[in-house]
Formats: C-alpha cells, sequence, structure tokens
C-alpha cells in the first residue's frame, strides 16, 4: 500500500503545478462523494435475552452484502443453549425491515465449563446478499428453536 | 519547495487512503447498544472460515501459583495449569445433509501440569479443581443429536463424556477454584463416577418443555460405564480403578455393563421471576429473579466394601482379619437452588447471584457422605461490559466423613492404634475475584480458608493463597 501511495506520489510530481492542483482538487472530490455516499455506520441493536447474551457483534457492508459476526454467551450461568438460534434483522432509514434471516451459533450448545472462570462462547457468521437500500440498523436477537424447524424468512418491501 | 512537496504528498496519501478504505466498507464498525460491548479487533476471519466449513476449535490455557502460607501439611508454593483443547464439528455445516441438522461432534484433550497444592494442605477437598495426573489425556468425544417432538426439545449424547460436565452442574459456582464447587466430594469419592479428570464411556438423553420465558422442566437421564473412573478415596467400589494414573491418556476405552454401571437422572426447573411494570432503563433492581432448582440421584450397580470393615481393616486391627464383606450398589441423592436476586440492568447477566447445593449417600459404604456448599456471585462490580464483566464470589463447601469411617477409627485408637486419625469433616471458605484484562485473558486472584484439612479434627487450619491466568483463543 505504502509502495502504491510513494510511487502515484512520485508521478504527481513529475506533471506541472497546474495539473498537480487540478489532480488534488479531482481526489478530495471523489473522496468527499464517497463520504456522502456511506452515510453514518449502521447502529447495532442487542434486544436483552435471559438465555443469550451477543458479544462483540461486527457488522461489514460491502455494495448489496452484509457480513454480520460475533459471539454469544449465556446470559444466566445455567441458561439451557441447545435449542436456539439467533435471528438478524436489517432496517432501513425509516426502520423499515430490509430483510430477516435466521442464524445458528456454533457449538450448540454453548460450552459450559466448570473448571474455569472463564465463560466459552459460541459464534455465528452470516452474509445477507442482495441489500437494496442503505441500512441504517441492524438487530440481533435470541429466539428459540432450531432453525432446521423453522423456514427461513425473507422479507422485502 | 520541500514543506509543499510533503503537504501535497501527505493530502494525496490521505486521500487516496479514504478512498480506498471508504469503497471497500459502506458503514464500517457498528454502533452497539446501551451498555453492551463492541470491539472490531475481535474480528477472526480464520474462525469465520472454518465455522463456515462447520469446525469451532477452542484453546483455554489456565496457569496457576498457590501458596500454601500457613496450616496444613507443610508451607510451600506450587506452579501448576491445564491446558484445554476442544474442535466442535457441526454436522450439517460440515456435509450440508439434512439428516445432520442440529447435530454436534465434540472432541476434546486435557494437559493437567504441574504440581498440586495439596501435597502441601493434604486437603480432602481439592484446592485447585485443575489438579490431575500430568499427562496429556483425551477427555470427551461425542456426538450429539438435538431433535423435536411436538412440543419436547430434547438431545441425544453418546461417547466418552464426563458425568460432572452435565449432572448436578452448579453454574453459578463454576468460578470458584476449589474442587468441591464443581463435582461434589460425596460423588466421585467412592463410587466410580466419572467426574474430572475421568470420564467414560455412556448415553445421555434430555428433554425438556415448557417456556423459557415463564418455567421450563427439562429431565436428563445418563449411562455410564461403571469401572472407567478411580474413585477419590481409593478402592472401595470392588473392580474400580484404583490409582490416579489410571487411563492416564484417556485412550482405553472401557466397557463393561457387567461389572458396573453408573446411571444418573435428575429434573431441573428454569424459571424466570415476575416483572413488575417496566424498570426504568439503566437502574439496578432487588427482585426474585431468574432461578434455577435441580434434584436428582445416581445409581452405581458396582459392589462396595463395607466401609467399616474396610476402615478397621486399614487400621490393622486384629478384629478385621476377614476381607469387608461385599455391599450391593451405591446411591446418592442432590439438590440444586441458583437464583438471580439482583439486576445492575433490566435483563443483564450482571447482578447478584445465591446458590446452595448439596449431596448425601449412605454412611454404610461411603467415606465422605455429605457435601453441600453455598455461596454468593457478583457479576459487574467495576466492569459491566458483557465480555468483560468481573466477578467476585465467597463460597463455603462442607465435607462430612461416614460415621461408620469415624467409629472404625475409634475402634481402632482404643485398640492401641495410634495412628488411626480423629476424623470428623472439613469445611472451605473460599473468596476469589475475576478481572477479565481483554476479552482473552482473564486473572483470579484467590484466597481459601481450609478449615480441619483432610477431615482431621486436630490439624491445623490451612490458608491457601492462589493467582490463576486464564488464557483463551
Amino acid at each position: 500500500m505504502l509502495f502504491l501511495l510513494f510511487n502515484a506520489t512520485r508521478r504527481l510530481m513529475a506533471v506541472n503545478k497546474n495539473m498537480r492542483s487540478f489532480l488534488q482538487f479531482l481526489l478530495l472530490l471523489l473522496a468527499a462523494i464517497q463520504l456522502a455516499q456511506a452515510g453514518p455506520p449502521p447502529t447495532v441493536d442487542l434486544p436483552a435475552s435471559e438465555i443469550l447474551e451477543v458479544l462483540n457483534p461486527i457488522v461489514i457492508l460491502k455494495g448489496s452484502e452484509a457480513a454480520i459476526s460475533g459471539s454469544v454467551q449465556p446470559s444466566t450461568p445455567w441458561a439451557e443453549t441447545v435449542w436456539g438460534h439467533l435471528q438478524v434483522a436489517l432496517f432501513d432509514d425509516r426502520g423499515h425491515l430490509i430483510k430477516q434471516v435466521a442464524v445458528n451459533y456454533s457449538p450448540r450448545p454453548v460450552p459450559h465449563d466448570f473448571h474455569s472462570a472463564y465463560q466459552p462462547r459460541s459464534y455465528f457468521f452470516v452474509t445477507i446478499h442482495g441489500i437494496t437500500r442503505s441500512v441504517r440498523s441492524v438487530e440481533i436477537s435470541y429466539h428459540d428453536g432450531s432453525i432446521s424447524h423453522l423456514k427461513s424468512i425473507t422479507d422485502d418491501d | 519547495m520541500k514543506s509543499s512537496t510533503l503537504s501535497f504528498a501527505s493530502i494525496t496519501a490521505i486521500t487516496l487512503f479514504l478512498l480506498l478504505s471508504l469503497s471497500d466498507v459502506q458503514g464500517g464498525s457498528p454502533g452497539v447498544a446501551a451498555g453492551e460491548g463492541g470491539n472490531p479487533a475481535t474480528d477472526q476471519p480464520w474462525r469465520r472460515e472454518l465455522q463456515d466449513l462447520g469446525f469451532t476449535p477452542s484453546l483455554e490455557w489456565d496457569a496457576d501459583v498457590f501458596v500454601n502460607a500457613r496450616g496444613g501439611i507443610r508451607q510451600g508454593a506450587v506452579a501448576d495449569g491445564l491446558i484445554r483443547l476442544a474442535l466442535d464439528i457441526d454436522g450439517y455445516q460440515l456435509t450440508r445433509s439434512a439428516i445432520l441438522h442440529d447435530t454436534e461432534l465434540h472432541i476434546e484433550g486435557i494437559y493437567p501440569y504441574g504440581t498440586d497444592i495439596s501435597t502441601d494442605v493434604g486437603e480432602l477437598a481439592a484446592v485447585n479443581n485443575n489438579a490431575a495426573y500430568n499427562s496429556p489425556k483425551l477427555y470427551e468425544v461425542w456426538f450429539q443429536k438435538a431433535f423435536q417432538v411436538g412440543s419436547v426439545n430434547g438431545s441425544l449424547r453418546i461417547g466418552m463424556m464426563g458425568a460432572d460436565q452435565e449432572f448436578d452442574v452448579n453454574d453459578t459456582a463454576a468460578l470458584f477454584i476449589n474442587g468441591t464447587f464443581g463435582a461434589p466430594l460425596a460423588l466421585g469419592g467412592t463410587a466410580p463416577v466419572p467426574v474430572y479428570p475421568f470420564s467414560a464411556l455412556g448415553v445421555r438423553l434430555e428433554s425438556s418443555v415448557g417456556d423459557d420465558k415463564r418455567l421450563k422442566l427439562t429431565f436428563r437421564s445418563g449411562i455410564y460405564d461403571g469401572n472407567s473412573a478411580a474413585p477419590e478415596f481409593g478402592a472401595s467400589s470392588v473392580g474400580a480403578p484404583t490409582s490416579p494414573a489410571y487411563n492416564k491418556y484417556g485412550i482405553d476405552f472401557h466397557l463393561n455393563p457387567s461389572t458396573g454401571l453408573i446411571i444418573l437422572n435428575e429434573l431441573a426447573f428454569d424459571f424466570l421471576g415476575p416483572r413488575p411494570g417496566v424498570p426504568s432503563p439503566g437502574a439496578g433492581r432487588w427482585f426474585i429473579g431468574p432461578g434455577h432448582v435441580l434434584i436428582g440421584g445416581f445409581y452405581a450397580t458396582n459392589r462396595f466394601e463395607n466401609i467399616y470393615e474396610a476402615q478397621l481393616q486399614r487400621s490393622g486391627v486384629a478384629e478385621a482379619l476377614t476381607p469387608p464383606a461385599d455391599l450391593s450398589g451405591d446411591y446418592g441423592v442432590y439438590s440444586l437452588w441458583e437464583q438471580q436476586f439482583y439486576q445492575d440492568t433490566p435483563k443483564s447477566a450482571g447482578g447478584l447471584y445465591l446458590f446452595a447445593r448439596g449431596l448425601a449417600v449412605p454412611a454404610d459404604r461411603n467415606f465422605v457422605t455429605v457435601s453441600a456448599e453455598t455461596g454468593a456471585v457478583y457479576k459487574g462490580v467495576l466492569r459491566r461490559q458483557a465480555d468483560l464483566r468481573d466477578s467476585v464470589g465467597v463460597g463455603f463447601a462442607y465435607n462430612s466423613i461416614s460415621n461408620n469411617v469415624r467409629r472404625a477409627d475409634e475402634v481402632a485408637r482404643q485398640a492401641g492404634v495410634p495412628e488411626a486419625p480423629n476424623l470428623e469433616s472439613e469445611a472451605v471458605i473460599e473468596a476469589t475475584y475475576v478481572l477479565p484484562i481483554t476479552s482473552n485473558w482473564r486473572l483470579q486472584p484467590d484466597v481459601q480458608w481450609i478449615i480441619c484439612p483432610d477431615g482431621i479434627a486436630n490439624s491445623r487450619n490451612a490458608l491457601v493463597i492462589g493467582l490463576r491466568s486464564i488464557l483463551t483463543f
């Protein structure tokens, strides 16, 4: 990356001063356009649950895709986590649902270790394709039941 | 000229950097809900790729330093540790075959190492719950299938398992380091129940009905091979292994139901407390919170020595020259209660938990007949962020020695055996604090006060101070 920047800078230095200013202006303009298009980062809502709590959620939006990942651990020490899943919902600026998908965490149940103060975790990861609107918020919530017994929900209003 | 060149270069570099980064990521790292933590630095692409294939590896390294500051056998300091490596494989994710939906294969190895502080303290209930025979060992290999029949959710697990991983588990007390807060001493003391560091071939069925948000009933039943674990207090179980080094690599898959089986059954009630109105966000509250009550029992089909006669024989008393009589089977009943009484924010895992647990076994065939523990744990003392929540706990544990053993020792003393001990009971008070330094590293200072180590009435109480480091990957 640094090497490319260095080379680009050297080449720009070789052109005349007017051209250099124009290129600088052009680059700043492009950056400003990108910034305006990017908008604010989406917020992540994690509704509280007595069974699972979501840790370290990461949302990466890239074109029409959203990659959402994170980890989970039991909320109450004795929570049974063998029979549940997460639902990831994307909302637009007006709060309307764009897409909602069910995702498993793994391992399931979340491991528990009575020999350690560390509460082991399970992990989840999902990529949602075909997003046609700007994502304003992401909600990750726990639900009872296995995905194998659910019909995958995909709403696009 | 030089400064303008630098200025031009830096502006160009910054602009290009912005362009490159913005073209890849629109949203960037997320905002997070109030009270929860977000840490984009913990993103692990390699974990995502493995998980996409169905593999979830985990590694934990506990490193301890313990000092016996007073009492016990002698003062001293030791270092030890436990390395735990596990791999979970999601059957459906790996094969994409519908028949393997909700299946899991779990493989786990452990490597306990170092010197056990028990050599200095001489206690009954292990001061260090990780201590075991120093050897890398295959600990668990099991396959689980979860299923749903009507309103009943269940799972069937089969393979090599530790019974104490699922039965009579006091999850609230998991942070305590003394071993009796894990598997009760009376559970694996005389009967060869497969508790840490042992495991046994077996099968476990679990089924639950009800609503997690109101009341859920869970029934759990397991059957394990009866001679795959060495009981803590030696050879009272006829035919069971006696050495802590038994099956030291964990690859002796012993199965012989005709000489003994361990059967455990338990019924658990999970309930949530009443919700009086809508509490104001951010405010802590005292309440009768979510709770967990469990009752259960075990039965071992093995044959057991009459503990009175066996103790007389070990003392070398003349009247015990004939072999002790065998008794058929061993059994025990247990109960457990855990409940949250204070929440630092609504529905938060942070707050105050109380617990109590007890287990009783018959005195004519068991060395320790009653194990009981109680205590309190507060999560989120100084740090409330979910993955960095600290915890403090105070616990009390009590283990009572069989009246038959005491009576045999009294007879031995009267018969002029000077070394026959005056056994009664042992108790432990433990205070511990868990401080997450990062989401992958915890430090745990710990203090234990052991009253009457080894259950000997006139032994000097021991004070053990320890520090555990827990690294996870």
